[in-house]
């Protein structure tokens, strides 16, 4: 016979015990909410911000084009850059929908895309495919920040495409369809984040009940460590190493990004606060809470970061200049071995101290 | 740590032949995959029934799929979409053969097939400037040179195999339009045309051609496996909305027009996540075993039936070949782990980590039932 009793005391015992169990076991549903809300959504809304500027000053530019607007334009430029650069590591969610990622940014680019659909459309100089319902379907090298730095910058400083244009000249119409391009997608994917139906954070929040996006809280973390892992390997091969060359002779500064405007170690800098900022915000804690021995690997890390982003401020000169010099090089091959460092850390000791997998197959089969 | 700056240095230069053969195979099967270890080195790695390693070698870059050449020991690795190398290779000893590139205006999509005498290799290929499928043809015997090309009647044609008694080559096209400047990104989602081509295997001639309804158009036909001559199994990927719960597996039979989708139980098909990564039968082609490694679950399936018939829950699995017996599968997992799966009691085995502590197991996962054979 059961006592029913008895079972209703089992029952409650585990209804009272279980969601205890579930909140010590896993930080991340916790976490996840302060990812998105502290780290992911501030930066795009950043973004927003300097995409809605970068727009008003491409049209101020453009109705009566001279040098100090183009200054102006440039100071703008690189704010936009900064903001990108801040929240490039984040690869998916609203992001990725409708191939945004790369209409930001197209690069590397290592068949030259961008050059030979600038050179067509600037030749073609057809105003119709700027229009508002053209311009998204457009090449997707055509649309972001590597052509509008292409149409500001040469990597002659004296450079001006625009001095003795008249106004509402094509290549001015074509700054202003990227920047209102960059600017709409800015706002599209920030809104999307907080206020789309359901919105992506949403179902970040709901990923613990699983959903169509997620199984589990631990599969947005996993994502985002992932996330943080590939921002490190993508300074380390295709920011460093692919300019970088084995030696001075197969140098290539032309390979590094942003190099027209001189801000490839910007970028990096940049990157690296972003990463330290996720990893501050997402894992530090957890990492702590999970074991107390976990203490070594966490100091290690942050040790770590700060030693990279010693070594990418320590390099006064431009990336385009330090490759092409013996001591320049140096300076890079140093932060090329710290940052290479740091991404070793992030890919195995951290993903396995946290109980979280990077992923193989169910992140990008085929 | 030795091992792992070993093989680096072996990584990105030349092949070397036997490099990475480790051990002889003695076993009476042999389970080819290939398999990263830190993200970022790829391999070729073999192991026995037990899950003890036979050999692991350096790839150039990450490895697909895997040809058998019927009768000899020798098998082809072709290269992740969109690649440009083929690793031919010694199935029981790991030693490179050969070494080829796709032709400079064509890239690999991953997968490839030996016609049933051995004398020619398939792949199927991508001609992003023309925006087609091609299915490259070479020659076995010369070398492994490109003879011949025919057209897939597609765009991004991806697995092939032979059925009807090995005189026509099936292919799924996948439809998805992609652009080697962009990496993977799918450039087409909206309009993507996905399709089933039976060609004749001598000639390339085009003999049936086969899609689901326009409504379906976002579901992408991309592996194939073939347990009976006239019988086609397709594993499919859905692009379209991630709320939407479309069928993802379906059979094809020669003669019939139409291709038939199989349902899973709706919690399963919740957890397949519009993913299937890898499909294969047992040896007998009475069971069927489709991969979703996005849900953590591998479905089984009766072959002649279309019936569903359980699953089993794999992290990240996605490598599924068969085994030995009827009803047996070994399953592979991105995080390393190998299993032995039996439909006919729905009993599973962890075979361990074969002595790789970093292998993270890809995509596909070939039989060879005769490694000593050769």
């Amino acid at each position: 016979m059961t006592n029913p009793c008895k079972l209703l005391s089992i029952f409650v015992a585990l209804w009272c015990l279980s969601p205890v169990a579930v909140l010590a076991a896993s930080p991340w549903p916790t976490v996840n909410r302060a990812v998105v809300n502290e780290h992911i959504v501030p930066r795009y809304q950043h973004l927003v911000e300097v995409t809605a500027e970068l727009e008003k000053h491409s049209r101020k530019f453009c109705a009566a084009p001279d040098e100090n607007g183009l200054a102006d334009l440039r100071a703008e430029f690189q704010r936009t850059m900064d903001a990108w650069m801040a929240i490039q590591h984040v690869r998916f969610g609203p992001v990725e929908l409708y191939l945004r990622y790369n209409r930001f940014q197209l690069w590397p680019d290592k068949h030259n895309t961008a050059e030979r659909q600038l050179s067509k459309t600037l030749t073609e100089q057809d105003v119709s495919q700027l229009a508002d319902d053209k311009f998204p379907y457009a090449s997707v090298a055509l649309q972001g920040l590597s052509a509008y730095e292409r149409l500001l910058f040469d990597g002659d400083a004296n450079f001006n495409r625009f001095l003795g244009m008249e106004q509402d000249s094509y290549p001015c119409r074509l700054l202003e369809a990227i920047a209102h391009n960059l600017s709409r997608m800015s706002a599209d994917v920030h809104h999307e984040w907080i206020a789309g139906t359901p919105s992506y954070l949403d179902i970040v929040l709901d990923a613990g009940h699983g959903n169509s996006y997620f199984q589990s809280s631990d599969e947005f973390s996993a994502r985002l460590l992932n996330n943080l892992y590939t921002s490190l390997q993508f300074i380390v091969d295709q920011k460093l190493l692919y300019p970088l060359g084995a030696s001075p002779a197969e140098a290539n500064p032309r390979r590094a990004e942003s190099w027209r405007s001189r801000r490839s170690l910007r970028n990096i800098a940049l990157n690296l606060e972003a990463a330290e900022s996720l990893y501050l915000t997402a894992y530090s804690a957890p990492l702590k809470a999970a074991d107390k021995r976990n203490e070594g690997l966490d100091r290690e890390i942050k040790v770590t970061f700060s030693r990279a982003l010693d070594a990418v401020r320590d390099i006064k000169l431009p990336l385009y200049d330090a490759l092409q010099t013996g001591p320049g090089r140096q300076s890079v091959e140093h932060l090329l071995a710290v940052t290479s460092d740091l991404k070793s850390l992030l890919g195995g000791p951290l993903p396995a101290a946290l109980g979280l997998s990077l992923g193989f197959n169910s992140l990008d089969g085929d | 740590m030795k091992r792992r700056l070993f093989l680096r240095t072996l990584v990105g230069t030349l092949l070397l032949p036997a490099a990475g053969r480790i051990l002889a195979a003695t076993s009476a099967e042999l389970y080819i995959s290939a398999r990263s270890g830190d993200l970022e080195h790829y391999f070729l790695s073999a192991f026995d029934s037990a899950g003890k390693l036979a050999y692991d070698l350096p790839l150039p870059g990450r490895g697909h799929g895997i040809a058998l050449r019927p009768d000899v020991e020798e098998a082809v690795l072709v290269a992740r979409r969109p690649g440009r190398f083929l690793v031919v290779f010694d199935a029981a000893s790991g030693e490179v053969i050969h070494t080829l590139n796709s032709r400079p205006d064509r890239h690999f999509s991953g997968h490839g097939l030996f016609s049933s005498d051995g004398r020619w290799l398939f792949t199927s290929e991508i001609d992003y400037d023309g925006k087609r499928g091609v299915i490259g043809v070479r020659d076995v015997t010369d070398g492994y040179r490109q003879i011949d090309e025919f057209g897939s009647c597609g765009i991004e044609p991806h697995d092939l195999q032979l059925c009807r008694d090995g005189q026509v080559l099936v292919v799924a096209n996948g439809g998805i339009l992609t652009h080697p400047d962009l990496g993977r990104a799918k450039l087409n989602l909206d309009t993507m045309a996905s399709s089933l081509i039976y060609l004749d295997a001598q000639t390339g001639r085009v003999l049936t051609e086969h899609s689901l309804p326009l409504a379906m158009r976002q579901l992408s036909l991309r592996h194939l496996a073939v347990p009976a001559p006239d019988l086609v199994y397709v594993a499919m990927q859905y692009q379209g909305a991630p709320e939407d719960r479309p069928a993802l597996v379906a059979m094809h039979r020669a003669g019939e027009n139409e291709i038939r989708l199989l349902q899973a139980p709706p919690a399963v098909l919740d957890q397949m996540r519009n993913y299937c990564g890898s499909v294969c039968a047992d040896v007998p082609g009475r069971w069927i075993a489709v991969s979703s490694p996005q849900g953590n679950v591998v479905t089984f399936w009766l072959a002649q039936s279309g019936e569903y018939a359980g699953e089993a829950r794999v992290t990240d699995g996605c490598g599924v070949a068969a085994g030995a017996r009827a009803g047996e599968f070994l399953l592979s997992s991105g995080q390393g782990g190998l299993f032995r799966y039996d439909a006919t009691d729905a009993s599973i085995t962890h075979l361990g980590r074969t002595g790789l502590p970093d292998a993270r197991w890809d995509n596909h996962m070939m039989r060879d039932a005769h490694p000593l054979s050769g």
